[in-house]
């Protein structure tokens, strides 16, 4: 770059582009904006985020490749950027392939268990032996019916202290707010804020 | 009106030219950065989204879609105005596109505050009604649990954007002025082009930002 | 000497960058890049320091079982901060701001960095950062160690955020060196100066700059969110709200592992310098060891899990981190080979910098090593948060890092400086720093090992022993950088004047400026016409450097 030649007249020879494909991409920049809306409307199952960030892609595109001219600019510019999306990328792959995959290895079975799905399974437990009321993880303490069945304790714990958010306490109760689902208030002192575990009859 | 203030590049660069590719390469990397700094919560995003998914979709519908829309409309045309503000600089001869250049900003500073405005409306109704991030959260009709940690990222991402807006904003306005005076030509539109990367990039993180908070 | 001819020649234009302008407002306003360099030298020195009284400190409480010296508190916030300072403040800075600032033009053959502006502002932006540290410390004080690990750090007493604020604003500072510095490297070299002739110096500061740009952001954003943690509640982080900290950690060492490398990139580049000039000889593999600072960069994202065999991760997680991690070892085992293969045979003359450089090689050598057994799963899981780690990673930032930041330091003083210092007072001093580090440190491998827990405030009787030996390493290591502060301080004041190239050296900042160097750098750009350390291969006859007419 030092090493380029100048007659004197400093001239940038930079390609301006033509204010046609400008009007161009601000038109197809709204015309997207409204597809992505429109399909966010059908429930598509997990389609709908493929396509938002399909849609999404495309747009950012434009604007990189016309409005910040990386067509036509130095090819050095776009390396970098496209290097920088490499560590994002990177980022996002370590990090969700540690949250998805975390659990624990049955030591006799041998066999490996998502956190996840064990917050599930305990769960479904909990809401049998409740006849069918939904239960969460998580969920305001307060929602759980007088005299209410212990969850049984998660089983053998996961070394992990974060595999599953929420499993060891539930969130504390937004002061003041009513449980929406119209479940009965808890009585008064059945609701010990902090455990999952509320007092046996 | 006709005349331009002739740009001298600085002393320790061989030319303009080598001038206005370093500072394009160094505004590039920044722009890097700044992908780097939202990735976060883009990467908490999917954490979260993916761990409690009906929560996350039951929170996403307390936000006004409209709104968002609109917004999207305003930045993308915010981003176009820019566009056309660069090339107008970039085809200054003699100064007869000053005016040009300086509406364009001045369009596309307003526009960010138009973004700001609807922005103010969407987090006023959030203070009122209480979808407020973790432990200000009190907002009662939600089902499902967690709902504040959507509410924490979404005032996290739209909060981080919309000082950028603001800076991006701050930064216009100080090119505008520069414009004013003359300062820019086909030779040499530096800022005008930097502080529009930086703009484009505002409106690049919000058209994710978008689909992903108010669309899903 | 090659030396004298170009000193002539720098100095037929009169006033080196010293005595360009004079007054404090002149340093103040400053953006020539060879002052820039020299206040932030001066800068984290002073860190260097006040840190290294903080492992005082923190040796001296340990000397005993039970209280010594401090209250338990006192002994968390000494060693947090004792962590927060070496880290932030000094190795990360250290080489690339202050001796990089000053030496990375003056090796490409350029009149300064592309943004001096920018320059200034990071000096300034790392003061700023620096002065809110010490506030926090001073109001309340931080006991999370220089980790910040949730969820301890959002809930603890003391001043996290103005903490975790500082060391955000300092990440911008580092961020604006590396950009500038790429930048540099892209569009400032001299004529002549193709990739391939750079000094490999330059090399490894564009890997570190890689590193400081692509990471650091996320240094930012993780800090945001425990302050936004602490502030609010959000819950991301804190398991009670259904967030979770292990991704805390995630996001941590997305930065905080490459940063590890932030600090021994460079030094890595300082030591290539060191053996090739005191070797007189051409380095050997330079292509290898050019590509093996960009591959370390890269690798160095994708290991970061190695910190977290224990907290919780996915076992598969943890296999494939382990796998990378190992991976690290092949460039820098490269880097090894090559500065011992090119030692042999060389002409070696045992300078002070070169003292130094040996240190590295052999302190570096067994902390690289030592990082193997940490890398391996099933080993990690006794030696996890043991003195082994402590003693690993000293091995590598002190034993690495500051030995070579030492090596440069005394290497480039006469070119900073202009004046020379007492070498018989130079090599004591080196030598005293190498045994005082090797009793301190290698006693905590021993430690470590047996079970001693790092951070502890007490331990149990059987490990009073090699507490007490690793303390007494501490004073013997505050003895030989008393005695280089001392030196170093007189020959500021009256030190023997220093000739352009005092150690024969073949990079641009040798033979083409003066000792120290202009305004400018230079008094035409120099072009440069050979490959870097370009001494006579073996046979060949000595011959002068080519300075153009």
């Amino acid at each position: 770059m030092s090493q380029h030649d100048h007659d004197g007249s400093h001239a940038h020879s930079h390609f301006v582009p033509p204010a046609k494909a400008y009007w161009g991409v601000f038109g197809g920049l709204l015309f997207l904006t409204v597809v992505t809306v429109a399909v966010s409307r059908v429930d598509l199952g997990p389609f709908n985020m493929l396509v938002a960030m399909g849609v999404a892609t495309v747009k950012a595109l434009l604007v990189g490749l016309i409005f910040m001219q990386l067509r036509w600019d130095e090819k050095l510019n776009g390396t970098v950027f496209g290097f920088g999306l490499i560590f994002v990328a990177l980022f996002f792959i370590f990090t969700l392939a540690d949250i998805f995959s975390r659990g624990y290895v049955d030591p006799v079975t041998d066999n490996h268990y998502l956190a996840r799905d064990q917050v599930r399974a305990l769960e479904k437990d909990v809401e049998k032996a409740r006849g069918g009321v939904k239960y969460e993880v998580g969920r305001p303490s307060d929602e759980l019916p007088p005299n209410e069945v212990a969850p049984p304790a998660p089983p053998p714990a996961p070394a992990t202290e974060g595999a599953a958010p929420g499993s060891e306490g539930a969130a504390p109760a937004p002061e003041g707010a009513a449980p929406a689902d119209g479940a009965a208030p808890a009585p008064e002192g059945a609701a010990p804020a902090d455990g999952a575990a509320p007092a046996q009859p | 009106m006709s005349t331009v203030v002739r740009h001298e590049h600085a002393h320790h660069f061989e030319s303009a030219e080598q001038e206005f590719s370093a500072a394009k390469m160094g505004m590039w990397l920044f722009l890097v950065t700044e992908i780097l700094l939202f990735s976060g919560i883009f990467v908490a995003y999917t954490v979260f989204k993916n761990l409690y998914p009906e929560m996350w979709s039951e929170a996403s519908k307390q936000l006004d879609w409209k709104l968002g829309a609109v917004n999207t409309v305003v930045l993308i045309t915010s981003s176009f105005t820019m566009a056309m503000a660069v090339r107008a600089a970039q085809t200054n001869e003699r100064g007869e596109n000053k005016g040009k250049i300086v509406g364009l900003l001045a369009a596309t500073i307003l526009l960010a505050g138009a973004f700001l405005v609807v922005k103010y409306f969407e987090y006023s109704h959030k203070l009122h009604v209480g979808t407020l991030p973790g432990e200000h959260y009190f907002f009662p009709g939600i089902q499902a649990a967690n709902a504040h940690i959507f509410f924490g990222i979404y005032f996290l991402a739209t909060g981080l954007h919309g000082i950028h807006v603001v800076i991006g904003m701050s930064i216009l306005f100080w090119v505008l002025l520069r414009a004013r005076k003359g300062h820019f030509y086909n030779q040499y539109y530096t800022p005008v082009e930097l502080g529009g990367l930086y703009w484009h990039l505002v409106d690049l993180i919000w058209i994710y930002l978008f689909p992903l908070l108010y669309l899903v | 000497m090659s030396a004298s001819n170009s000193d002539t020649h720098a100095h037929a234009h009169g006033g080196n960058y010293f005595e360009a302008a004079r007054g404090l407002k002149s340093w103040l306003i400053t953006l020539d890049h060879k002052r820039i360099g020299v206040m932030y030298l001066f800068w984290v020195i002073a860190a260097f320091l006040f840190g290294g009284l903080l492992a005082l400190g923190v040796r001296l409480e340990l000397w005993a079982p039970g209280e010594t010296i401090m209250s338990a508190d006192t002994y968390n916030r000494f060693f947090t901060l004792h962590g927060l300072v070496m880290v932030f403040l000094f190795i990360i800075p250290g080489i690339p701001a202050a001796l990089g600032n000053f030496v990375l033009p003056l090796q490409l053959g350029a009149k300064d960095v592309a943004f001096p502006r920018l320059n200034l502002l990071s000096f300034y932006i790392y003061v700023v950062g620096t002065c809110m540290a010490l506030y926090s410390t001073i109001a309340g004080g931080v006991d999370t160690g220089w980790t910040f690990y949730t969820p301890y750090s959002a809930t603890t007493g003391g001043s996290v955020v103005m903490m975790t604020l500082s060391a955000f604003i300092l990440g911008f500072s580092s961020i604006l060196t590396g950009l500038n510095f790429i930048v540099t490297v892209h569009k400032m070299r001299a004529p002549g100066m193709s990739w391939y002739r750079m000094p490999l110096l330059i090399w490894a500061l564009y890997a570190t700059s890689i590193i400081q740009v692509m990471a650091t952001p996320v240094l930012g954003i993780t800090l945001l969110l425990l302050a936004m943690e602490r502030a609010l509640g959000i819950g991301i982080f804190d398991p009670a709200l259904g967030g979770d900290p292990v991704l805390f950690q995630h996001f941590f060492w997305f930065y905080s592992h490459p940063a590890v490398y932030i600090m021994i990139l460079p030094g890595m580049g300082v030591v290539s310098e060191l053996i090739a000039t005191f070797s007189r000889k051409r380095i050997f593999g330079y292509r290898s060891i050019a590509f093996s600072s960009l591959a370390i960069a890269i690798i160095s994202f994708l290991v970061w899990g190695h910190h977290m065999f224990v907290s919780g991760q996915s076992v598969y997680a943890g296999m494939i981190f382990s796998f990378l991690t190992f991976l690290v070892a092949i460039p820098s085992a490269i880097k090894v080979f090559n500065w011992t293969a090119t030692l042999y045979q060389g002409s070696i003359s045992m300078q002070t910098p070169m003292i130094w450089a040996f240190s590295f090689l052999i302190l570096f050598t067994i902390g690289g090593l030592t990082g193997l057994f940490l890398g391996t799963l099933g080993t990690d899981v006794h030696l996890h948060d043991t003195y082994f780690v402590v003693a690993h990673f000293h091995y590598v930032m002190m034993g690495g890092t500051v030995m070579a930041f030492f090596g440069g330091v005394h290497y480039w003083w006469p070119k900073i400086f202009g004046r020379m210092y007492n070498e018989a007072l130079a090599k004591i001093s080196a030598v005293l720093v190498f045994v005082g580090f090797n009793v301190t440190f290698f006693t905590q491998f021993v430690l470590g090992t047996r079970g001693m827990p790092r951070r502890y405030y007490n331990y149990l009787p059987e490990f009073e022993t090699l507490h007490k030996v690793s303390t007494m390493g501490v004073l013997i290591i505050g003895l030989g950088v008393t005695i280089m502060v001392l030196y170093l301080a007189k020959s500021l004041l009256s030190g023997e004047k220093a000739v352009a190239n005092p150690w024969g050296a073949k990079t641009l900042e040798w033979t083409h400026a003066a000792s120290p160097p202009v305004l400018h750098n230079f008094d035409e750009t120099p072009v440069v016409e050979e490959p870097p350390y370009h001494y006579p291969a073996p046979g060949e006859e000595s011959r002068p450097t080519k300075v153009p007419a």
